[in-house]
């Protein structure tokens, strides 16, 4: 297995950063009053969303899973700020889907997404904490 | 039946065909030429002056097309863009002596996935269907991460992976400052999604044809297809850490619902779609347990070199994913027609 050392220029966002941009405000779209999706079934994936970008970031900005079987992934000191950025994208995105699901009428819901944001903000915190640096 | 053209207009139309003729011919001829004699020694090299070639003969038949669409002689000029995209197709594919199958699998992905992309939105416009929608979403999503693996730095030589692009500072350059595993992991999740809205639109499908005038779309459905992936993306996570494989346990879990699904459709409505769906579901099962256990058996038992008989073995298998492919397109389409006659 091969070990991949991100030792790039450091800079702002990379690509990846844009797609998850681009991709999560799709999301936000869809879930939006423009969408063309009926309100009760807005609401309804509203659900789903945080546990998405949860699961997402757990896998491939904590446990910076590479799905390229023969590559370890090793964050580098010039990839921290980048990676930063990324995390910070999902966390404001699921910060934003979980008040979404606390202004929903349902009691329950709101404990959820009370919780949800809850885990968003723990992330966010430990964002200033990248997961595994090389040396 | 004579070759030399008589009229000016068959005159006319030489330079088209003998160009139309190039680009399908070319390619192939190539690629066999350069399995028997090693690259160097083949009679079209070096790659670039078959890549040169392709690039001409899109410039010139995309200038014929216009001249034609300009005539208004439409079918004319859609036959002649029909060679441009196999030309654009086959120029985006690598040039390097590698498995022709393996090339094959990437264009009818392309292909399959472009036609039934244009033939689902043009029945869309007549017919505003769910699961229209989300089979378009999806064979929209194949086809960017099809192409962006070509893209991403992946495009070997001569048209790719140039040395220049990685350290590019421009915009474009974006597209090339993928970190190895990022790119990966977009290419992957778009496959999840894919899947998760294929067999959301096929589920739909069944569903809406069962109940007829009766159906009404559930507020839950857009709710199901968002945990699907949630799913599909756990799955993958366990089986990527524990089997090492990414793929093997969502798409064992995706086709799995298609083939429950579809032989319930198909004792419901006898639509033989239906059948070629569960067989292109039964192919990509076959292909995913058969390379998850060639692998399990080079690297655990074999531990050596790689056999002749694997290699066979590996060819035969993406034989079959190419012809799981073509049989899932064609349920698709088959559906559809079902769908638009119906309503018509």
């Amino acid at each position: 297995m091969l070990a991949w050392n991100d030792y790039s220029i450091p800079r702002l966002f990379n690509a990846k950063s844009v797609v998850l941009f681009l991709v999560l405000s799709f999301l936000a779209y869809l879930i939006s009053p423009r969408s063309p999706l009926e309100k009760k079934e807005q609401d309804r994936l509203a659900l789903v969303y945080p546990l998405l970008i949860f699961v997402y970031v757990l896998l491939f900005q904590v446990l910076l899973l590479s799905l390229n079987p023969t590559v370890r992934y090793y964050l580098g000191r010039s990839g921290v700020f980048t990676w930063r950025i990324n995390t910070g994208i999902c966390c404001a995105f699921g910060i934003a889907f979980s008040i979404r699901i606390i202004r929903t009428p349902e009691i329950g819901w709101r404990f959820y997404g009370v919780f949800l944001l809850l885990i968003f903000l723990l992330l966010l915190l430990g964002s200033t904490m990248p997961p595994v640096m090389s040396t | 039946m004579y070759l030399i053209p008589k009229t000016k207009e068959e005159w006319q139309n030489l330079v088209p065909t003998l160009f139309k003729a190039y680009v399908v011919a070319a390619y192939i001829v190539w690629k066999l030429s350069s399995l028997y004699i090693s690259e160097e020694n083949s009679p079209f090299a070096p790659p670039v002056a078959v890549a040169a070639g392709y690039v001409l003969s899109i410039i010139v038949l995309s200038f014929v097309a216009g001249i034609r669409m300009g005539r208004k002689q439409n079918k004319a000029a859609v036959r002649t863009l029909v060679f441009v995209v196999i030309g654009v197709v086959f120029l985006s594919i690598s040039f390097q002596a590698v498995s022709i199958l393996r090339q094959i699998t990437f264009l009818a992905d392309v292909l399959i996935n472009g036609l039934v992309l244009c033939y689902a939105l043009s029945v869309r416009r007549s017919q505003k269907t769910r699961a229209l929608t989300y089979w378009i979403w999806g064979c929209l999503i194949n086809l960017i991460r099809e192409i962006g693996l070509g893209l991403c730095n992946y495009w070997t030589p001569p048209l790719g992976n140039v040395e220049n692009n990685l350290g590019r500072t421009d915009f474009w350059g974006l597209f090339y400052s993928f970190p190895s595993s990022s790119f990966m992991e977009i290419y992957w999740l778009g496959y999840l999604l894919t899947g998760v809205l294929y067999v959301a639109g096929v589920i739909l499908i069944i569903q809406e044809q069962r109940a007829k005038d009766q159906f009404s779309l559930s507020p839950n459905t857009a709710m199901f297809v968002a945990l699907g992936f949630l799913a599909s993306m756990i799955l993958m996570g366990i089986s990527f850490l524990r089997l090492e494989h990414a793929e093997l346990l969502p798409a064992l879990a995706i086709n799995g619902v298609v083939i429950y699904f579809c032989f319930g459709g198909f004792r419901h409505l006898k639509s033989k779609a239906f059948v070629l769906l569960a067989s292109a579901a039964i192919l990509a099962v076959a292909r995913i347990v058969g390379v998850y256990l060639l692998d399990w058996y080079h690297n655990r038992v074999h531990n050596g070199g790689i056999a002749t008989a694997e290699q066979w073995l590996l060819e035969l298998l993406l034989l079959g994913s190419i012809v799981a492919i073509v049989f899932w397109g064609a349920g698709i389409i088959f559906i559809i027609q079902r769908i638009r006659i119906q309503r018509t």
